[in-house]
């Protein structure tokens, strides 16, 4: 009976240890407020202090407009190639997006649709779609994913050959994918974009070319690694009245650096922060929040009359603060 | 005050001053080892799991964690007492000139946990290695005298295999193994609700248990038809309904996971499921077919390969179960012991991966069938040298010892990078090769315990070295 007793004891103790252990989002407190002043900005932020000091960010930056769609996401057994994500790592990328959106408080939900699928999709008006492999095999489908895009449709694509239209296709957009040696991360220089979010995807087996980037008036997003040739991570290429935003790719090994588990971190916090509709380069800053928190303000650099995106974030593990606001004029 | 303590402590902790002493070094050993040691890619998922409870997400909240929730729960008080005092933020660190070494093996991640966090995952392994360990005593000193259980116990506490996979690995395999101990010992003791509950825990820790749920239920299955034979009535069904709500009872130490959100029982499910082949099992070959350039084999997404050998696992095991405790000869203990011992072996050869920290699921039913057939002894030594061959030449042994050198730089990250690079690129078909001999081996070794002495190879071979070293000696 001694037994028994010792037995109802650890699992009453177990049962109130989970009760501490459930979701109970992050640490609260976080204020944005952006203070116009005929041609001056300044962006107010207040963090949440913690026990043990985090890194944290604070950026603002103007956007051209905003939305607020759900991520569409293309899980196709079938269309694998070498430059495709494998399906299990795009499986991946699904749980581990649905779950970081949660995570930040996000409303959008990831939905799957398969390769069937996508023609209906693409006849259904705007949204976001994320591709992880390429749909080299059907050039009709190709056709209508880039009238999609041009008509206002925003594509996120993740590694060679998931853009279905880049001139290699037959398509206008000139953008090339090279092998990418991370080499322990020398040599590597940080854009404004790349400083403010923190990203964490650093080291994709191939990546893009900065100058097809530039030459397509895209903006670098990611950092810049001088490899002979200059490649980034992330990039954003405005197209007709759309957008792609384009990562290097395609998802695989290791965690931590090129796996679904950082894809879904930055991807997460770049869409809900409608980095796709960006007009101008961010301001930002990176602060250290102690136990009383972070208070302070920012001058912007440059100031119009668009909307303007918010966001402050933890960039650690083990807290978790986020905050997205859209200041209209 | 503390002598009083010391009294009831001690006929558990030091029921004979020979445990005692082996009990100290044993855990002196493990403690030595826990903190500078760690498998980057196995460590990444309980960081996670440790982390993003802290930040408030869960252990689920960066579905890295793809375990049922206990050891999450079982390891949090720790963590948390941590974070009270320092920063858990230096609990583990990304090494960027890990990254290569990272893609190119497929096995590690190019983050390093602390010591500090190492020594708090296994705390609670090693305090398991030794419950195991004293149980086995426990039991074998009430079946066979004080002198077997030391031994039984220095077999236990003293394996290699054991101490590695705790100490060294991390893996927490000997927490559901001393539930599925427990439970099958109470189980034999007639005691249903208790063994109900602690096999139900052992569930919530790994899943394997559920195959020797299984047992007991064919088990009971059997009392009760014999029982209503005899006439007695709705009191038949009382083993039974204890049983089950033993099991239920277990579900209450997960009760606030399962009411606030079941999403994570998808997760566990879908993402805990193996898709590949290979280990100490009968797809052994798999490792060299891989080398050969036919990419292994795989059950994908296509194919539900890990779902048919769990219905294949699970239709052995009660046939097995149904066979083994219906069997004329031997005495009660001895049929329930030969078939919880069957059972892991049906489930170690016929599942889809068999890693080595699987087999301490084996190892006490196996000591404690061993005392009935003298014979196991050796299988089980057998099966620790190649359990732990196995695990060295899975990563390089090189791949333990990251947090050594992020400590210390010494040996350097760089220098471990470089031994491991070789080891996988240029040494890769003889990895493959070695791996597959191991694993066939390992399988003929699991399988040769179920088989008849005149049939049993292993047991022939034994004999014959026996022979052979008389005939020199």
């Amino acid at each position: 009976m001694r037994s028994e007793v010792w037995a109802v004891l650890a699992v009453v103790t177990l049962l109130l240890i989970s009760s501490f252990m459930i979701p109970t989002g992050g640490l609260e407190g976080t204020e944005l407020e952006l203070r116009r002043d005929g041609e001056t900005a300044v962006l107010h932020y207040s963090l949440p202090g913690h026990e043990h000091e985090y890194p944290a960010s604070v950026v603002a930056f103007p956007i051209e407009q905003y939305r607020h769609d759900d991520i569409t996401m293309l899980f196709d057994i079938g269309g694998v190639d070498d430059n495709s994500s494998n399906p299990a790592n795009v499986q991946g990328l699904i749980d581990h997006l649905g779950a970081d959106l949660q995570n930040i408080g996000s409303s959008r939900e990831v939905e799957v649709i398969d390769h069937d699928a996508l023609a209906s999709f693409f006849s259904s008006g705007n949204g976001t779609l994320i591709l992880a492999s390429s749909l080299w095999d059907d050039i009709g489908l190709c056709h209508a994913a880039e009238a999609w895009v041009l008509a206002g449709g925003l594509l996120v694509s993740i590694g060679h050959g998931s853009i279905p239209f880049t001139s290699e296709m037959g398509g206008t957009l000139q953008l090339h994918y090279s092998s990418l040696d991370y080499d322990g991360g020398r040599d590597v220089s940080t854009t404004p974009f790349s400083q403010a979010f923190g990203w964490r995807t650093v080291a994709p087996s191939n990546g893009l070319l900065v100058k097809d980037v530039l030459d397509a008036s895209g903006t670098v997003l990611g950092p810049i690694y001088h490899r002979g040739m200059d490649l980034t991570t992330m990039a954003l290429i405005p197209y007709g009245q759309g957008a792609v935003l384009v990562l290097g790719g395609p998802i695989d090994k290791p965690f931590r650096a090129s796996m679904e588990d950082v894809f879904a971190w930055d991807l997460a916090r770049c869409l809900e922060a409608e980095v796709a509709w960006a007009i101008g380069e961010p301001t930002f800053v990176r602060v250290e929040v102690g136990s009383a928190g972070a208070q302070g303000s920012v001058a912007l650099d440059t100031v119009d009359d668009s909307t303007y995106s918010l966001m402050g974030q933890n960039l650690d593990d083990t807290h978790l603060v986020f905050l997205h606001k859209l200041v209209e004029n | 005050m503390r002598l009083k303590v010391w009294e009831v402590l001690r006929p558990i902790l030091a029921p004979s001053p020979i445990v005692l002493k082996f009990l100290l070094i044993g855990l002196a050993v493990r403690f030595l080892l826990a903190p500078w040691t760690a498998v980057p890619y196995d460590a990444y998922p309980f960081y996670s799991a440790a982390a993003g409870t802290l930040a408030g997400t869960g252990p689920y909240g960066m579905v890295l964690f793809s375990y049922p929730p206990l050891f999450a729960v079982i390891s949090y008080p720790l963590i948390l007492l941590y974070s009270q005092f320092f920063d858990p933020g230096n609990l583990g660190v990304f090494v960027p000139s890990m990254v290569e070494v990272s893609r190119t093996t497929g096995m590690l991640v190019p983050f390093v946990t602390a010591p500090a966090f190492n020594l708090l995952l296994k705390t609670p392994l090693i305090l398991g290695d030794m419950l195991v360990g004293l149980l086995i005593f426990r039991t074998v000193r009430s079946w066979k005298g004080e002198e077997i259980a030391v031994k039984a116990f220095l077999i236990w506490f003293l394996n290699p295999l054991v101490i590695f996979v705790s100490a060294v690995h991390g893996q927490f395999d000997v927490l559901p193994a001393y539930c599925a101990l427990v439970g099958m010992l109470v189980f034999m003791d007639r005691r249903y609700l208790l063994s109900g509950t602690v096999l139900g825990v052992g569930v919530l820790l790994k899943i394997f248990p559920v195959y020797l749920i299984m047992l007991c239920l064919v088990s009971l299955s059997l009392i009760l038809v014999r029982e209503a034979r005899a006439g007695k009535g709705l009191v038949t069904l009382r083993p039974l309904a204890l049983f089950i709500a033993g099991g239920g009872l277990s579900l209450a130490t997960i009760l606030p996971f399962l009411l606030s959100s079941s999403s994570f029982l998808e997760f566990v499910l879908r993402r805990g499921t193996y898709t590949s082949l290979g280990g100490l099992n009968l797809w052994f070959l798999s490792p060299v077919i891989e080398a050969l350039g036919t990419g292994g084999w795989t059950g994908g997404a296509v194919f539900p390969l890990g779902t048919l050998l769990t219905v294949l696992g699970l239709a052995l095991t009660i046939l097995a179960s149904f066979l083994l405790l219906r069997r004329p000869e031997g005495n009660e203990r001895e049929n329930f012991l030969l078939a919880n011992t069957f059972v892991i072996i049906i489930l170690l050869l016929t599942q889809p991966v068999t890693n080595p920290q699987y087999l301490i699921w084996l190892f006490p039913p196996l000591l404690l069938l061993s005392l009935e057939r003298p014979q196991m002894l050796a299988k089980l030594y057998i099966l620790s040298v190649v359990g732990l061959l196995y695990g060295i030449s899975l990563q390089s042994g090189l791949a333990f010892f990251y947090p050594l050198a992020q400590c210390f730089g010494s040996p350097t990250v760089i220098a471990l990078n470089d031994g491991i690079m070789a080891f996988y690129v240029s040494a890769s078909f003889v990895r493959f090769t070695i791996l597959s001999i191991l694993g066939g081996v390992g399988a003929v070794v699991l399988a040769s315990i179920m088989l008849p002495a005149r049939l049993d190879p292993v047991e022939s071979l034994l004999r014959r070295w026996t022979n052979w070293r008389c005939r020199h000696a």
